[in-house]
């Protein structure tokens, strides 16, 4: 009997043992051994890290069918293997197509001096944002947020400051600036593609579905050599790029609802599909509306992606990929009132502005290369309405309605090579950026007299109102050529690149050498970094480029970005970098009331009309070219950027960033600073004499006349504040996964106020005190941009609470934005029709689509605050 | 290098982008390379050549008039020489339009406002009573006057017994504060003018005009340059 018990416990004691095996990870083509992976079993309740072999001793509970998976750096590799025996050796092979599909250059492959890069993981429940995860840019390390384009065409409107009224500008609108740069000198790239505008009217929110982005990688230093078309920065995003799973994801709260789907099709086929709708003015101004404030402005807008993917086998794929937006008239309160009650709902401004991106691009990929052909187009279309209508007769003052097309066709070829494995890379490529915008009026009404007479005067006196009446277009052609290694050698990091730019308007080439590089340190994993490169741009805007009212021989803007740094890399997910730079920026186009043409065609055909009975037309005429290359600016500063990642073995935990820049930005536009008389009497003069050559001796120009008479003009200018300057800016963000069913986000931001002019008196004017009406002209200092606005401060908060079923989780989520109702200041406002009082008019302007509050009123009458409460639901399945 | 690296550069998709590549970088780098700052440099460069070249020969030379009187039946013909260079040898210096008036009064007028006492020269300048020209003396002025540029006044024969006054001297003659100035020197050498009105006016002249304009004036109210010459 006890033979037959020794027999059993025999065959017993193997089935119960642990089964040891060894687990060996090697690269996919090379088979060089990856150390310091990490090797997880979950159902097996094993976990190690690999050697410098590669290998790594796993033991396992019993045999059986277990899923092992391995994460190296970024690269996670999952797969089942049957567990056999005790001392079984498992190979692991990584291929390079783990993550997401073919991919050659990794996260451990890019530049890491002035770059800045977060994952979709990270951002996803950004709190203050309304769930729109893209906004994370501006709680990157040398951004701040620029003065949104508003309800103007967005290519027509260059350099037109930022403050109206304001005697001094030196800046362009734009939703984004970096490291000082111009807010409309940025490239926002969507998978490679262009994205014309990344975030909806007013910087609301992004035009991209959370969802749909994996990652963004923005560059403030020296770009690689493949980046160019921007002399500020570069906002790379990555969108997903790989389907393993078919999953839907539905966000539904105050502001917003979108939806996402992706999904396999067929064996290599797969798609992604995202849509989103904001209404904002249906839930504020339809449930609480006297809570808002009386500028609070909202658009409505949508947004669409899809994407396709097609793997024809493991080394060729195909990509169509399209993605665009909507956005239609700011709705204020009032608007919204005569919404409801008015006869004519339509209130004095609209406009209709659509985007949308059309892409197609196949990589194939070798063992040691890839190649990627690209193309896109790019469609912008703008409707825009301007009407002012007689509040007492309903007389049609004048109404003017405008239509833009601005279309880019974006061609590249890339070609990325491996000459020498983990130690030279190699990479090539040409790009075509071809563009055609026009814009023309339509529809110009006016039922009132006067008015028709004002608007032909202006017609006659005004270049710039005339080709936006007549129509204008601007085609030009960019050609850019780069080529780049990266090498790495012991802890040598070293990428020389180069690139040509070549732009049709001018017919310069401009070669740019691009450098980063810097030392690593494998035993602190401290890095030393440095990074200097030249980028160049063609000017943005139709009127600058305009041959009826713009300059049609602006040259490309030039910047110089130099920067270093060191990075550490810290136990448990922690990573700091600091990093002190320094910008200059050149040829910037400026507004230019000198610099002009001697013999410009004359193309304005009332002349023809009107002057055909005289037969004295004039071919050629002296024309104001408006604009200049004159502008300069520097920018220099230091950023830190403290972040902590969550451990993804982890169900709960700490995760956030701090980031934190000191800057200082000046610029000079080198225009003369004359007094009003001066250029009174200037403009009288030259009505007597034409000017037959305009001549640059350094910053001054010298006019000879055909009197004989000359002139020089001193450029007396000097340097300010950049409009956009903000000397400390700080973001801290934050996340805190309690278990898997709790989270908590906060964000705290701290800016300075940007400068700006400040008005120090007003003027009664004289002449219209008879018609019974008292205007006040306000008087700005002398001193441009010596003051600044109080600084910007608040606090957001979002609590996420999971509950995770089978077929997947709802996500309830809570926000409170701008947590103690700051009312953060934007600009100062001038009531003509009051005087000067400090601190009553001009009055203060308020951020309200980045600094939202409710204004509601206590019971002793007193004005209050309160943040902006914000309900969602994220269901996936 | 291993097999596994030999084998992409045997790739023919491979061989074909890099010469793609390489030809277009020798055809963009090849072909007509000129900077931003080159073209900028270039632009500077040219437009000063050609200033230099139309100043030269626009700044150089004598204006010969031929003036044509007609006095009844009679038709008399004057010539005349004056230091306007080829530029300016045309009709133009003797037409007002209206542009040139209101750069005039507006200049008269802040004068005033700074001098009260150029007042009285203002008032016999004769600025107030300036009109401009109209289409018929245009075309009367054109009619009559013929000119032409010659390489100097005394190479043409014209004797020089007094010194002529400069173009640039002829131009301000022109303008508000010329005027002004010249009515100023003429109520200065007038035996009947008042003491005071010379006394204003030498203010007048004191203030607004620097010193090599005064003696100018002067040297035109006694005499001592004139501003052409009449071949006799």
């Amino acid at each position: 009997m006890k033979y037959v018990i020794y027999f059993f416990l025999f065959l017993a004691i193997p089935l119960r043992a642990e089964v040891s095996v060894k687990v060996k990870v090697l690269r996919g083509y090379s088979r060089n051994p990856v150390g310091g992976a990490t090797v997880i079993s979950k159902a097996g309740k094993a976990s190690g890290l690999t050697d410098k072999f590669g290998e790594v001793n796993l033991v396992f509970p019993k045999v059986g069918f277990f899923e092992i998976r391995v994460v190296s750096g970024e690269r996670i590799e999952s797969r089942n293997y049957e567990i056999r025996y005790a001392g079984q050796e498992i190979l692991i092979y990584l291929s390079e197509t783990s993550n997401s599909g073919i991919v050659v250059q990794g996260e451990k492959d890019k530049v890491v001096i002035g770059r800045y890069g977060l994952s979709q993981e990270e951002i996803k429940r950004l709190p203050g944002v309304a769930g729109d995860s893209l906004k994370a840019l501006q709680t990157i390390p040398g951004i701040a947020i620029g003065v949104p384009l508003g309800l103007t065409p967005t290519v027509f409107s260059g350099a037109i400051g930022n403050f109206g009224g304001a005697p001094y500008t030196n800046s362009s609108r734009g939703d984004l600036t970096l490291r000082g740069g111009g807010a409309r000198q940025n490239l926002f790239l969507f998978d490679g593609f262009l994205l014309p505008y990344a975030f909806h009217l007013g910087n609301q929110s992004s035009v991209l579905n959370n969802n749909i982005i994996k990652s963004f990688d923005v560059y403030t230093g020296a770009f690689p050599a493949r980046y160019g078309f921007a002399t500020g920065g570069i906002i790379s995003i990555d969108g997903v790029d790989k389907v393993e799973e078919t999953k839907s994801v539905i966000n539904i709260n105050f502001f917003l609802a979108d939806a996402y789907h992706q999904t396999k099709l067929i064996s290599g086929l797969s798609m992604i599909a995202g849509v989103r709708q904001n209404y904002p003015n249906l839930v504020l101004l339809r449930v609480y509306p006297q809570g808002i404030p009386e500028d609070a402005k909202f658009a409505q807008y949508n947004d669409f992606q899809a994407k396709i993917f097609w793997d024809l086998n493991s080394d060729h794929k195909i990509v169509f990929q399209t993605f665009g937006s909507r956005d239609r008239q700011a709705y204020t309160k009032q608007v919204s009132s005569l919404d409801r009650e008015g006869e004519d709902p339509r209130p004095p401004i609209g406009l209709d502005r659509i985007f949308r991106t059309d892409g197609l691009k196949y990589i194939w990929k070798g063992k040691k290369f890839r190649n990627t052909i690209a193309h896109s187009r790019t469609e912008l279309n703008e409707f825009n309405e301007v009407r002012f209508t007689n509040p007492l007769t309903g007389e049609n003052v004048f109404g003017l309605q405008n239509r833009t097309t601005d279309v880019f066709n974006f061609t590249e070829a890339r070609l990325e090579v491996e000459l020498i494995e983990e130690m030279l890379k190699w990479e090539s490529g040409i790009q075509n950026r071809a563009r055609d915008a026009s814009l023309k009026g339509e529809n110009i009404s006016s039922r009132n007299r006067t008015f028709q007479t004002f608007f032909d005067n202006l017609l006659d006196s005004n270049a710039t109102f005339r080709s936006l009446i007549d129509g204008d277009r601007v085609i030009y052609q960019e050609l850019a050529l780069y080529t780049e290694f990266q090498a790495k050698w012991n802890g040598f990091r070293f990428s020389p690149g180069v690139r040509l730019d070549s732009y049709s308007g001018s017919k310069e080439k401009n070669l740019s050498p691009r450098i980063n590089g810097g030392y690593v340190f494998e035993s602190t994993k401290t890095s030393i970094l440095g990074g200097h490169g030249i980028h160049f741009n063609a000017p943005p805007s139709i009127e600058q480029l305009s041959t009826k009212s713009g300059n049609p021989n602006l040259l490309m803007e030039k910047s110089e970005h130099n920067t270093i740094g060191i990075n550490q890399e810290l136990p448990k997910g922690w990573n700091i970098k600091v990093e002190g730079f320094r910008n200059i920026f050149e040829n910037i186009v400026v507004n230019d009331n000198y610099s002009r043409d001697a013999f410009a065609p004359n193309q304005d055909p009332r002349i023809l009309v009107r002057d055909l009975s005289r037969g004295n037309y004039q071919p050629f005429v002296v024309r104001n070219l408006s604009y200049s290359n004159s502008g300069y600016g520097t920018s220099e500063g230091w950023e830190l950027f403290l972040r902590k990642s969550k451990d993804p073995k982890e169900s709960s935990g700490l995760f956030g960033w701090i980031s934190y820049t000191n800057s200082l930005t000046k610029r000079i536009n080198n225009q003369p600073r004359t007094n009003s008389s001066d250029v009174q009497r200037r403009d009288l003069e030259n009505l007597t004499r034409r000017l037959v050559f305009q001549n640059q001796v350094g910053t001054n120009l010298f006019n000879i006349y055909e009197d004989g008479s000359s002139e020089i003009i001193f450029n007396n200018d000097r340097m300010e504040l950049y409009d956009l300057d903000r000397t400390h800016i700080l973001n801290m963000v934050f996340g805190y996964k309690f278990n898997p069913e709790w989270q908590l986000g906060g964000r705290f931001r701290y800016f300075s106020g940007n400068p700006y002019t400040p008005i120090v008196n007003a003027q009664r004017a004289g002449q219209t005190a008879a018609a019974g009406i008292t205007l006040f002209i306000p008087e700005y200092s002398q001193n441009f941009n010596s003051d600044r606005f109080l600084p910007i401060h608040q606090i957001d908060i979002r609590l996420d609470r999971f509950i995770s079923y089978d077929w997947g989780y709802w996500n309830w989520y809570v926000e409170l934005v701008n947590f103690y109702g700051r009312r953060n200041q934007s600009g100062e406002n001038f009531d003509n029709f009051r005087a000067f009082q400090r601190g009553v008019n001009p009055s203060p302007i308020f951020d309200t689509v980045n600094s939202p509050f409710i204004q509601t009123v206590r019971p002793g009458g007193n004005l209050v605050y309160l943040p902006l409460l914000n309900l969602g639901i994220e269901v996936r399945f | 290098m291993n097999s596994q690296s030999k084998s992409f550069v045997r790739e023919p998709r491979f061989i074909f982008d890099v010469t793609l590549i390489f030809s277009i970088w020798l055809l963009g780098c090849g072909s007509n390379f000129e900077s931003g700052e080159e073209i900028q440099q270039n632009r500077i460069r040219s437009s000063s050549l050609s200033s230099l070249i139309w100043l030269s020969t626009q700044k150089s030379g004598n204006c010969q008039v031929t003036k044509t009187q007609t006095l009844g039946n009679t038709t008399k013909t004057i010539e005349t020489c004056n230091r306007r260079t080829r530029g300016t040898c045309n009709v133009d210096p003797l037409l007002l339009t209206s542009s040139e008036l209101n750069l005039i009064l507006y200049d008269a007028n802040n004068l005033l406002k700074a001098q009260e006492s150029c007042r009285e020269g203002f008032l016999a300048s004769g600025i107030l009573v300036l009109t401009p020209t109209t289409e018929e003396a245009i075309d009367s002025l054109k009619k009559n006057n013929s000119f032409t540029s010659i390489a100097s006044c005394e190479e043409s024969g014209f004797s020089l017994s007094k010194p002529m006054v400069s173009e640039s001297d002829l131009n301000f003659l022109l303008t508000a504060k010329g005027r002004i100035g010249q009515a100023a020197e003429r109520i200065i050498g007038s035996p009947r003018s008042l003491q005071s009105s010379i006394d204003n006016a030498n203010t007048c002249l004191n203030k607004i005009l620097m010193e090599s304009e005064k003696t100018l004036l002067r040297q035109l109210r006694l005499g001592e340059v004139v501003t052409e010459i009449v071949k006799p």
